[in-house]
Parts: structure tokens; C-alpha cells; sequence
């Protein structure tokens, strides 16, 4: 497919390209009409080039609504964990006061009485051999004179070795159960309260930092929503539909989960009451007159051409609407194209537009 | 403020429309028939001249039955900055499998 330019010496060019150059690539309006709001946002943006798409903004401001949603639920979250493990006020004081609380002790080693016992085990040892010694000697004093010289050996010995007192070692013992034992218990008792609480100071300040991270995050997610919000209130600030259609305005309102309230073109029914702007609502003449100025603003500078179909079905209002506001802007950038049936073979009747309602009229009547 | 206006349409042959030639010059218009006769034909006419219409959607070849071949002229008025250009647009369609490719494509302005 080729195009050959005349005025150009026969130069060939892209057909479309060309032809776009020379009466642009005009934009058909009339969809508008069957369109819920949704959908009117959406193709008023497309054939406006807008350049955030509501499609995108919907989903992104959703996404970061939903974003936001589960951070709050984790502050909330980690807030109760912060309270849970809050240090005392004193202990807080003496952290930032004077740097207690910081470091862990080391806990002293535990006292040892495994020596004393070994000794204990000595003595008494010792003492049963002495008992045992002891019957022996009374065996042999009973049983054998003769052994007198043994038994005075044993006397002797008796005499030389006696008896271990083991009271003292017993007196320790019993002195250490009650003081260094007790101390250390105590000692220990203090250590483990006290790193406990080191640990607690820990932890809340790790939870702190994640507490703070977490609200930054926040204030982000809000700023992309103020963003994404702020990028669509400028794609639509072109659209000021009531500048060339006064009867119309185009309504965007959304809340702050992001879903729309009330979006698309509405119509002016008088005392600034709307009603959603389609066929089912407004009738057919006024959608046409609106969508024809919608047209001419779009498709400025372009071939701006409104085709009706079934003409022959619509009603006395509609028909004079639509011929009232051709004869009245003779000047304005547009054609009607009027589909009509009759029982005749294909043909074409031209509307004067100086005198558009009157000649129709007569088309009518003369058919 | 530029003005792009229909001026003439000029169809032969092309689906159920044998010959139609009629002067617009830039008012608005009624076109009628019989179901059947064609109406439809020649919004896509225009349309497909005002490239709303890409050859691509076009399903069918649109050449009447009998017929070697259709042709198309549509003439535009562009006025812009007080001068007038009059550009016309006129196709040539050829059977073809492949009509797409059979289609010569010409204006002059």
C-alpha cells in the first residue's frame, strides 16, 4: 500500500502516516454514550492520551493501601511487644544516667568443699579403724594373757594415737552451708536479676529500631499514595469537560482505600442535579448534542463527524434537538452523518445547515 | 481554527453498493436505503478514509459479487489558517486472497 503525493513530484510515502498528517486520525466519541462511568473515565483518558491509565491507579493504590494495612498491623504489633517488655522506670533511669545495664557480668566460680569432705572421709575412716583396733585389743585382753606384751604394744599404741576430733571439721561445715553457701546463692540471685534486665534493655531497643523502621516505611507508602493520587488529579486536569460541554461534568471521586465513589460524565438536569450521562438515562438527542461537543473539542483540527444510526426510530424530541443545535452551530468543527432506513435504494440527502430543521422536516414529509 | 469537512463521497462497486456519488460540502447529511442497500458500506467507506478504521479489522473482501474490482474516492476540505485544501483519498480494491496487499492506496492534495 503506497501513497503517491502529486503536489510532491510523485515523492512515495507511508499512506497512513501521510494521511494522519493531513486530516488527523479523528476520534469516535460516540462509545460514550453506552459506557458506564468506570469506562467513560477510562476511554476520556485513552482519547485524550492521558498519561495515567485509572486501570493503573486503581490497582497501585490499592497495592499500597493493602501495604499499608499489613505495616500498620505490624506496628500495632510490635507495639505490644515494646510494652510487654518495658524495663522499670528506675531501671531505664539508671541506663541513661549512669550506663548501667549495658554489659553482661561474669558469674564468680562457686565455692568448693569437695577438700573437706575429703578430709571428713579421712577422719572417719581413720576412727573406724580405730574401733576396729579397739575390739581387737578387747578380744586379746579376754581371750590371751600371754599376749600381754601385744596388748601393752597396743595400749601403747592406743596411748600414742588417739582419737581424731572431727567436731571442728563438722563446725565448718555447718559454717559454710550457712554463710558462703547463702552468700553465693544471693550473689547469684542478684547477677542473674540483673542481666535479665540487660537483656530486656536489649531487646527493647532492637524492638525500638524496628518500631522506628517500620513507621518510616509508613510515611513512604503514604507518600507513593499522595503521589499516584496527585499524578492522576494532572492527567485529568485537561479534561475540564464542562468548558466545552457545560451540561456535562466529568466526576472522579475516590476515597482512601482507593476505591472509586462516583467517576465518569454525569448531566446536568438543572439546580445542579446529575444523572449519570448514557442512553438509559438522558435522552438520545441530548447524549447526541453532548457527545457532539465533546467531539469537537477532542477532535480539533480533525475530520469531527457524529454518526445516528436508526434515525427513523427516534423520537420528536430527539430529532429537534439534534437538528436545533445543527442549525444553531453552523460554525462549529462537525457533521452530522444520519443513517436512516427507507424503501428506497442507498442514497444521500444533503441538510442545508443554515436552515437544517426545516429542510429535514421536508425530507421526512416528501418520503 | 482548523476545519477537516467531508466534501464528496464517490463509491463503485464496493459491497452492495453499485454507484454513489454525492456532494456533501461540508453539511451535515442523511443517508438512506433499504436494509441492505448498502448503509453501512458507506460509514465504513468514510470511516476507513478518516483511518478509523485499520485495514486489518476489515473481515471481507468488499468487492460487489460480479464485479473485477471496487473503487473508493473520498474528497476532504481542510481549512486551516484562511487557506482551503481539498484532499482526495481513493482506493482500489482487487480480488485477491490477500486483498490487504491488492489495495492501492492514492490521494492528491
Amino acid at each position: 500500500m503506497r501513497i503517491i503525493d502529486l503536489k510532491n513530484n510523485g515523492e512515495l510515502k507511508p499512506t497512513m502516516e501521510r494521511l494522519s498528517q493531513l486530516i488527523g486520525e479523528s476520534k469516535d466519541v460516540s462509545p460514550l454514550m453506552d459506557m458506564d462511568g468506570k469506562e467513560q473515565f477510562k476511554y476520556l483518558l485513552k482519547l485524550l492520551g492521558g498519561n495515567v491509565s485509572a486501570d493503573n491507579f486503581e490497582r497501585e493504590y490499592k497495592d499500597k493501601y493493602t501495604e499499608r494495612r499489613l505495616i500498620n498491623k505490624s506496628i500495632a504489633t510490635a507495639q505490644l511487644e515494646l510494652d510487654k517488655i518495658q524495663p522499670p522506670i528506675e531501671v531505664m533511669t539508671d541506663f541513661r544516667a549512669k550506663g548501667t545495664y549495658v554489659d553482661k557480668k561474669e558469674l564468680p566460680s562457686a565455692p568448693d568443699k569437695s577438700e573437706l569432705i575429703t578430709k571428713l572421709s579421712v577422719g572417719e575412716k581413720h576412727n573406724l579403724q580405730y574401733d576396729n583396733a579397739e575390739n581387737g585389743v578387747k578380744d586379746i585382753e579376754r581371750q590371751i594373757a600371754e599376749l600381754q606384751a601385744r596388748l601393752e604394744t597396743g595400749k601403747k599404741w592406743l596411748k600414742d594415737n588417739p582419737k581424731v576430733d572431727v567436731s571442728g571439721i563438722k563446725a565448718e561445715i555447718a559454717e559454710f552451708e550457712t554463710t558462703t553457701q547463702k552468700d553465693y546463692e544471693v550473689k547469684k540471685a542478684e547477677i542473674e536479676q540483673y542481666n535479665a534486665t540487660v537483656d530486656s534493655i536489649v531487646t527493647y531497643l532492637q524492638k525500638k529500631r524496628e518500631f522506628t523502621a517500620k513507621e518510616a516505611e509508613k510515611e513512604a507508602i503514604q507518600k507513593d499514595m499522595d503521589i499516584l493520587k496527585a499524578n492522576l488529579q494532572a492527567a485529568i486536569s485537561g479534561l475540564k469537560v464542562e468548558d466545552f460541554a457545560p451540561e456535562l461534568k466529568l466526576f472522579n471521586e475516590i476515597d482512601e482505600e482507593g476505591n472509586v465513589s462516583k467517576q465518569g460524565l454525569y448531566y446536568n438536569i438543572g439546580d445542579d442535579n446529575y444523572l449519570p450521562f448514557n442512553r438509559r438515562q438522558i435522552s438520545y438527542g441530548k447524549c447526541i448534542v453532548a457527545l457532539a461537543k465533546i467531539s469537537s473539542f477532542i477532535n480539533y483540527g480533525k475530520l469531527n463527524m457524529i454518526h445516528i444510526p436508526a434515525w427513523e426510530s427516534l423520537d420528536d424530541n430527539s430529532r429537534s434537538e439534534i437538528m436545533d443545535f445543527a442549525e444553531n452551530n453552523p460554525d462549529l468543527n462537525i457533521q452530522f452523518a444520519i443513517e436512516e432506513v427507507r424503501q428506497k435504494p442507498i442514497g444521500i440527502k444533503v441538510i442545508d445547515s443554515s436552515n437544517a430543521k426545516t429542510k429535514s422536516n421536508e425530507d421526512n414529509e416528501n418520503d | 481554527m482548523a476545519k477537516v469537512n467531508l466534501k464528496k463521497v464517490e463509491i463503485t462497486n464496493y459491497k452492495g453498493i453499485s454507484k454513489l456519488s454525492e456532494e456533501m460540502d461540508g453539511n451535515h447529511f442523511i443517508f438512506f436505503g433499504h436494509n441492505g442497500a448498502g448503509k453501512t458500506s458507506l460509514m465504513e467507506v468514510i470511516n476507513r478514509s478518516a483511518l478509523r478504521i485499520k485495514p486489518e479489522d476489515m473481515a471481507n473482501m468488499p468487492i460487489k459479487i460480479g464485479a473485477k474490482n471496487a473503487q473508493t474516492g473520498i474528497i476532504y476540505t481542510v481549512e486551516k489558517d484562511g487557506e482551503t485544501t481539498e484532499i482526495l483519498v481513493d482506493t482500489v480494491y482487487r480480488p485477491s486472497p490477500f486483498w490487504c496487499g491488492n489495495e492501492d492506496y492514492r490521494f492528491k492534495e
